[in-house]
């Protein structure tokens, strides 16, 4: 085919290209947005399959067999993750106006310049020789297609050059449809039309060609795999590359400019995200269908000294189909153009508004207008693009499309770091994003690039064979003695390796300003602060309103000023003086419209320039912030408080019932004490009166009244010695006399007067210890008054039969019981005997002996002496009182 | 004093003996027809028989107490006329109002003097 029917074919293809744009371009101006929807979100996404998805996937089946899959594997296993990480990052960008990686990382950081700078020269560094190869492919494509050699064969001057004057329509094409608007952050839906168009026909091409292949020059999959000579190439076998080429590819199609460009720049709608993350993987599925049919086509039609990447051309010409092959030849071309065009926009953006502009900003004492922006932009186009001619001409002939390509990736992989730490970790500082970059980009240009020049022949061979200056171990291929045969690997390894150590150095040794700490809040928080909230991410400072005004000016325009100065007027609360000293929301307002124009770092400077006092940023909200903590704080110490009132609240009200109880307790026994002692008293006054009124009584009756009068006032007087006694013991003021005894002699001693009494009333008493065995240690006194209590009790209640008393040990107790054969008492009163005044009648007409205080008291002694008491009781049979005392030892011992 | 058999019947009441002792002695020195009771229950079974004219009640017995069998006393077709008496060792004010609140006419307080008792004891007899 001829050179010149390609070139007018190439050029009618780009004229529709252009037609495409201008009319997506007056859609939208009509306001019919087309392009806002979520279908044409995931074809533009597909710019990431370029010339080397084209034809290098055929190629690369040839050579290494299933492995081309592995770039399309990362990006479909991200795309889930999409919604959380793309997400944020969208709304991020929105919300602060921000259309670069560059400035997105750099945002974050204070709107630091070193790291805008930074990103852009890594991103410079890495994706131009990636146009390049774009280009290469083109060339070798006419090439193809004419069956000629003339092109690049011969160094040929440039004017000449089919390369050169591709770039220079691209270059225009760009400044047309991607710089016509001042603000970047309007989105270039002209553009973005085209791109979808491209990716459309980029697929239909390459999926005509596989038909053809696989049906019409072939049988089928079938006859074209029984035909295939070594088709166990293809076999899925992983191997050890396969997670690096997923990592490679899982960073490259969200930090590759052309597709941060597109995927967050070029957003209209978050929601479109969830349409993509299955219509971006089908796409991808269905441009790698045929890959393995063209490769076998290729191997088994054409010669072998045709090169694998260009069978998707070749294939088409062997069997004479001209037509098909110039439609794979502008699908290939779409796949090239598609990326030379997004990744040039991306980085003669990031160029200009990152790098040169704020250049000018500091150089020209805060003056840069209109014209000069978009002048700055045009060239940067130009630069961008002449710098990968320049590439394409002196180098990019030796290489392939894929080791370009994974070259760019690993480059861009030094950004995933730094990604994760600004969007997720609150301690992420600026030392740590530099530091991480610096290291990685170093290490990754050390062994990914510099034996590229080597091959080239720009730097001697022995760098690779001995290390430089014969040191072994810094080898760019074997660094640190390492082994392995995969140089991208390799470089990877090392560049990530470094590149994560020095940020976790910098993370730990690092200091973060509050005004970073309040920023890596709203990174890592964007959805809870909303687009009100955000707008307050202003600045404080002293600028005046006509120097902001004049610059502004200057820069967009009088009519777009006055235009966004009335719409402040009338959308926002905040009172505007049009004299000195503006408010910082009108500051914060101005940076954002700036910032459409020459990027939010450099907007950010242009403002610095003019401001009269050093500019004080955030502060209010560093406060606010600050205040948030302060009040969590205040909040979980209250809290901790509370709780500890709480509980000590249920204390003093433990304490209050008890204190209750206890007056209650006290209440009932003076009332108790009252009528125990009015009673006796009662009788003694009665009989009293009586005998002194009445002279006439009878000397018998007389004396009988006399004698209860006695009787009661004895009564009263062991009431009243009873009372006291208790009220020592309950308090605690008896103190103990404790000698030891020997318990057996001392019980003979205290029981005799009752062995006598028992024998008056005719009842038997029994003695069951032996002599001398035990000895105790206690208050001989008040063991006399238990035991004494407890035998004339057992003796009052007791007619006939006998009473017993015994001791024995048990475990370190001295157990001494004292059984009668009485009335016994019911089960329902053995707890009660112990309580003061409980008493027990005898018969409904008798009113019982004692004062009712007596077994508390002798429980109140056995306790003091460290023993306990209870009782056992049949009704008729008789009852059993014991009480242990500690022993001390035997007197055998 | 001349009163009628059906007119000097006393019931005392109280658990204690040597003061059930000392007033049965006094009221049958005074000629009244003396019963006695040791419990409420005792007490209801003998009002509801005899009828007395008078009742001294002692407030603090086990099982029924004092004020229980006044407002039975009180409440009862048979017993409602006869006048309660109590003699009690409580002495707080606020016993003494609810003593009176349930239909007593009278409340002394123990140790009790013996010529005030049987003043009032008098008084409350009716006369012919």
């Amino acid at each position: 085919m001829s050179f010149w029917i390609i070139v007018i074919i190439t050029l009618i293809y780009l004229a529709i290209l252009f037609g495409i744009a201008y009319f997506f371009e007056e859609l939208a101006k009509r306001g019919k947005h087309i392009i806002n929807s979520a279908f044409i979100y995931a074809i533009s996404l597909t710019v990431y399959c370029t010339a080397w998805t084209y034809y290098g996937s055929v190629g690369n089946a040839v050579t290494d067999g299933i492995s081309f899959l592995s770039i399309y594997l990362g990006p479909t296993l991200s795309m889930p993750l999409w919604w959380i990480i793309v997400r944020k990052m969208i709304r991020i960008c929105h919300n602060l106006r921000v259309s670069t990686l560059a400035d997105f990382f750099a945002a974050r950081f204070e709107q630091s310049w070193l790291v805008s700078v930074l990103v852009t020269i890594i991103c410079l560094a890495g994706i131009i020789p990636y146009i390049s190869i774009q280009l290469k492919s083109i060339v070798g494509s006419i090439n193809i297609l004419s069956d000629q050699d003339i092109l690049i064969a011969d160094n040929s001057f440039f004017l000449n050059d089919t390369a050169f004057y591709l770039s220079i329509i691209l270059a225009f094409f760009i400044i047309v449809f991607a710089f016509r608007h001042i603000d970047s952050m309007e989105k270039h839906n002209g553009l973005i039309g085209a791109i979808a168009f491209e990716s459309i026909f980029k697929l239909v091409a390459f999926l005509l060609v596989g038909v053809f292949a696989t049906y019409v020059a072939f049988d089928g999959f079938g006859d074209l795999f029984s035909k295939a000579q070594n088709v166990e190439k293809y076999a899925v076998e992983f191997s050890a590359e396969w997670p690096f080429m997923i990592f490679l590819s899982m960073n490259a199609i969200i930090l590759l400019p052309r597709q941060f460009h597109v995927a967050v720049a070029e957003n209209h709608d978050e929601t479109h995200l969830k349409q993509a993350s299955w219509l971006f993987p089908i796409y991808l599925l269905a441009i790698n269908l045929f890959v393995i049919p063209i490769a076998i086509a290729g191997e088994l039609s054409l010669d072998g000294s045709i090169d694998p990447d260009t069978y998707v051309l070749a294939l088409p010409l062997f069997f004479d189909q001209q037509i098909l092959a110039v439609v794979s030849y502008i699908g290939g071309f779409s796949a090239a153009i598609g990326m030379m065009l997004i990744s040039t926009i991306a980085l003669s953006t990031m160029l200009s508004q990152n790098v040169v502009i704020p250049l000018f900003i500091r150089k020209s004492d805060s003056a840069i207008s209109l014209k000069q922006t978009m002048y700055i932009k045009r060239v940067s186009v130009f630069a961008i693009l002449l710098l990968a001619y320049l590439f394409y001409k002196i180098v990019a002939e030796q290489f392939s499309i894929v080791s370009i390509g994974l070259i760019s990736f690993a480059a861009v992989s030094q950004f995933s770091p730094a990604l994760f730490g600004t969007l997720y970790w609150s301690d992420f500082n600026k030392n740590a994003i530099v530091g991480g970059l610096v290291v990685g980009f170093l290490i990754w240009g050390y062994t990914l690039v510099i034996p590229t020049l080597i091959q080239v022949g720009l730097i001697s061979q022995s760098l690779i064979v001995d290390g430089p200056f014969g040191i072994g171990w810094l080898n760019p291929y074997a660094l640190f003695g390492s082994d392995i045969e995969n140089h991208i690997v390799h470089g990877t390894l090392w560049s990530m390796l470094f590149n994560i150590s020095t940020i976790l150095v910098m993370v730990v040794f690092g200091q973060q300003s509050d005004k970073e700490r309040f920023l890596a809040d709203y990174y890592l928080n964007p959805f809870t602060y909303g687009t009100k909230y955000s707008e307050r991410l202003v600045w404080k400072g002293t600028v005046v309103y006509q120097d902001l005004i004049s610059v502004s000016n200057k820069l967009l325009g009088q009519q777009r000023v006055s235009q966004a100065v009335n719409f402040y007027h009338t959308h926002y609360e905040a009172p505007l003086k049009k004299s000195g000293e503006v408010n910082s929301q009108f500051i914060n307002y101005m940076e954002r419209l700036l910032s459409g124009a020459i990027g939010s770092t450099s907007a950010r400077m242009l403002i610095a320039s003019i401001a009269k006092s050093e500019l004080i940023v955030l502060d209010d909200l560093v406060e606010i912030l600050k205040q948030k903590r302060e009040t969590a704080m205040l909040n979980e110490k209250l809290k901790a408080k509370s709780k500890e009132l709480e509980l000590k609240s249920t204390q003093l009200e433990i304490a209050n019932n008890r204190l209750k109880n206890l007056d209650q307790e006290k209440d009932e026994f003076i009332s108790t004490v009252n009528h125990e002692l009015r009673t006796p008293l009662t009788t003694i006054k009665a009989l009293c009166e009586i005998i002194y009124d009445h002279d006439d009584m009878e000397d018998e009756e007389r004396k009988s009244f006399l004698e209860t009068v006695i009787n009661e006032s004895e009564r009263m007087t062991r009431l009243i010695n009873q009372v006291l006694d208790l009220e020592k013991l309950e308090s605690g003021k008896v103190l103990l006399q404790m000698e030891t005894i020997s318990y057996a002699k001392f019980l003979d001693q205290v029981l005799f007067p009752y062995e006598k009494q028992c024998e008056e009333k005719g009842i038997k008493f029994f003695k069951n210890f032996t002599k001398d065995e035990i000895i105790i240690y206690v208050d001989k006194d008040k063991l006399t008054e238990v035991i004494v209590n407890l035998v004339s009790n057992a003796i009052n209640h007791t007619d006939n039969g006998y009473i017993e008393v015994s001791v024995r040990l048990e475990k370190n107790q001295v157990i001494t019981s004292v059984k009668d054969t009485g009335k016994g008492i019911l089960p329902a009163y053995l707890d009660q005997i112990f309580d003061k005044f409980f008493q027990i009648k005898k018969n409904e007409n008798q009113k019982p002996s004692g004062s009712g205080l007596g077994l508390s008291i002798t429980k109140k002694q056995v306790m003091l002496h460290g023993g306990k008491i209870w009782a056992n009781s049949q009704i008729d049979q008789g009852s059993v009182f014991s009480f242990s005392l500690p022993s001390t030892k035997t007197s055998d011992e | 004093m001349n009163l009628t058999d059906q007119e000097k019947k006393i019931l005392i009441v109280d658990d204690e003996p040597n003061i059930l002792l000392s007033l049965e002695f006094l009221l049958k020195k005074n000629g009244y027809d003396v019963f006695i009771a040791r419990n409420g229950h005792e007490a209801l079974k003998i009002a509801d028989e005899e009828r007395p004219n008078i009742m001294i009640l002692d407030i603090m017995m086990p099982d029924v107490d004092g004020y229980e069998v006044c407002q039975k006393v009180k409440t009862s077709e048979l017993t409602k006329d006869t006048k309660v008496i109590f003699l009690s060792a409580k002495t707080k004010p606020e016993d003494i109002e609810k003593g009176y609140a349930i239909g007593a006419d009278l409340y002394l307080t123990k140790p009790f003097s013996t010529r005030k008792l049987m003043k009032e004891v008098s008084l409350l007899t009716p006369t012919s």
